[in-house]
């Protein structure tokens, strides 16, 4: 029953002697009756025998030289790679691991140090326009000439020049001043025991520290709610100069029991600067900036108002205020415009005059 | 006997050994494989190109025997050769002595030709192979042999027509029934070696290996009508 078919298919296992007994001895049955299948076997034998007879080629003349010469180039361009990157000196990958510590570190500690204020800051103000310049120009050139009166000149403004010359020269602190040098030695530039605070403490009264509009309007500016005497809200509603205001509140402090005092948070100084002109006015504001030394740390527009959050010396705020003022008037929302040496923030509303 | 006339040939190749050898370091299965090749491997992965050199001596006819039975072109064979050992010189370091270095060093072989012969058939849309016209690799073949003297002119020849229609014919197998007769009838690799270089269990070789006797039988009956 064999088929010369599967027989076949067998038989260069059988030549092999890859077969399992049973098979082997089935086709060996079949063999011994089958000529056309010995035949095969015949045959393929031959066909194996003649692949194991092939005569094995030789190389080519310098077959091995050839090879070995592509390795050697092979293994010079590996090396010189390699040595170019890491070798040429035996102390380049120290060198290159401190350098990259070094720059890692140094770069952490920039930004630990300065990070904020990076993320923070907004461009400094615009290029200043020919007006402004016109005026700046000469009060830097002034300035070398007149430091000593700059510091004879009193407290309250008289004129417009003055004011500004009160401005560029930080004023000396006044005998009336001094008790408020003292606050220079608290650990925070924005805490401070106010007589005021101690009325407020007794009275209560809560009122929100951006609210600046004489009408009465609930106008805010972004910046920390504080507490404000009856006093200086009654004034605040009465007298629209700010500058009258906060001697008001300057007047009603002393008066309180200094015994009463305790540490109060102070509010960050808020200023409202009303104008005729917005953009106009956000020039003079920030030629007075500049002036200053000052740090735009942020700028908004919200409706016609113009939001400005700087930095500035503390000693020199109160400078700085008088010299807002001969732009245009000024309300701030505190009664004292004294700060202690160190940058403040100071939140600073540009506003059209009603 | 042809392996142990290969081997002969090793050892007067590398008899007077100048280079002495490393033992690889903590390579067991070197050891239990018995691979001569390896302490010149172990050089040769350090950088050493001379140990190299003498791993290329030793294997280099043998590859080429090899690569000329897969393409079927000397001049090809040659240029695929050289590609493989300086693939297998790149390589060397993810060798880990697995197998015999030989088995590794014939399965980058292999490949190459795979890859030759598959860049060759996309650039010559299917050439049909002629019964009528003798593989390249023969002439060159058989001036080989005639310059390393023995037979006679007539005797080469004939010799070489019947190599160059064997050749024919192996070249019309089936890629993957060409690969395993080759590397089982003409280069002598065990079963297991053959698995591992292609990957393929060893009852899959075999009787691969047994389509392409057949297979080439048949072949060789066409051309020669008896073989007797």
């Amino acid at each position: 029953m064999n088929n010369c078919k599967d027989i076949n298919n067998l038989l260069p296992a059988y030549l092999d002697d890859a077969l399992s007994p049973s098979e082997k001895e089935r086709v060996a049955e079949h063999l011994a009756v089958c000529s056309r299948c010995r035949q095969d076997v015949a045959d393929l034998s031959k066909a194996v025998s003649l692949l194991h007879n092939l005569d094995e080629v030789e190389p080519p003349p310098f077959f091995e030289q050839r090879i070995m010469a592509a390795i050697r180039e092979e293994s010079r361009k590996k090396q010189s790679i390699w040595r170019r990157l890491f070798f040429p000196l035996h102390i380049k990958i120290p060198i290159q691991a401190l350098t990259t510590v070094f720059i890692a570190v140094f770069a952490f500690l920039v930004y630990q140090k300065s990070g904020p204020e990076i993320k923070q800051m907004t461009p400094l103000p615009a290029p200043v326009t020919g007006a402004v310049k016109e005026r700046i120009a000469p009060e830097i050139s002034r300035q070398p000439s007149v430091p000593a009166t700059a510091a004879q000149d009193g407290k309250a403004p008289s004129s417009a020049s003055q004011g500004q010359n009160r401005g560029q020269f930080a004023p000396a602190p006044s005998a009336g001043e001094g008790k408020q040098d003292s606050l220079a030695a608290f650990p925070a530039p924005l805490r401070e025991d106010h007589p005021a605070a101690t009325a407020l403490k007794d009275t209560g009264i809560a009122a929100e520290a951006g609210k600046f509009n004489a009408k009465g309007e609930a106008e805010t500016i972004s910046g920390p709610t504080v507490l404000s005497s009856p006093q200086s809200r009654k004034s605040k509603a009465a007298v629209p100069g700010a500058v009258r205001e906060s001697r008001d509140m300057t007047a009603a402090s002393p008066s309180l029991p200094a015994a009463e005092a305790v540490p109060v948070k102070r509010p960050g100084l808020a200023l409202t600067i009303q104008v005729l002109e917005i953009n106009q006015g956000l020039q003079d504001v920030e030629a007075c900036l500049y002036r200053f030394n000052a740090r735009i740390l942020e700028r908004r527009h919200r409706g016609e108002a113009i939001f400005l959050k700087v930095q500035i010396d503390g000693r020199r705020i109160a400078a700085f205020v008088r010299q807002l003022e001969d732009i245009g008037p000024v309300r701030t929302n505190v009664d004292r415009l004294e700060f202690p040496v160190g940058n403040a923030a100071v939140d600073i509303r540009i506003d059209r005059l009603p | 006997m042809r392996k142990a006339k290969w081997r002969d040939s090793f050892a007067t190749l590398t008899g007077g050994n100048a280079l002495p050898d490393i033992p690889a370091q903590g390579d067991a299965r070197n050891r239990i494989i018995g691979d001569d090749d390896a302490g010149f491997v172990a050089r040769s992965r350090q950088g050493d190109t001379e140990a190299f050199a003498v791993l290329v001596r030793r294997h280099q006819k043998k590859m080429l025997n090899m690569a000329c039975r897969m393409i079927g072109d000397y001049d090809e064979a040659c240029d695929v050769v050289q590609e493989s050992f300086i693939s297998a010189y790149r390589a060397i370091g993810k060798f880990r002595g697995d197998s015999r270095f030989s088995t590794w060093l014939g399965g980058i072989v292999l490949n190459q030709a795979r890859n030759h012969l598959r860049q060759k058939n996309a650039r010559s849309e299917k050439e049909e192979i002629s019964l009528d016209q003798p593989a390249r690799f023969a002439q060159k073949d058989l001036l080989n042999t005639i310059r390393s003297g023995g037979d006679s002119v007539i005797e080469c020849l004939e010799k070489k027509e019947l190599s160059a229609k064997i050749q024919v014919c192996i070249s019309a197998l089936d890629g993957e029934q060409r690969e395993v007769l080759v590397l089982r009838d003409i280069q002598e690799y065990s079963y297991e070696e053959i698995g591992d270089m292609l990957k393929l269990p060893e009852g899959t070789v075999k009787s691969r290996l047994f389509r392409a006797r057949n297979a080439l039988k048949e072949g060789l009956l066409k051309i020669f009508g008896d073989l007797r």
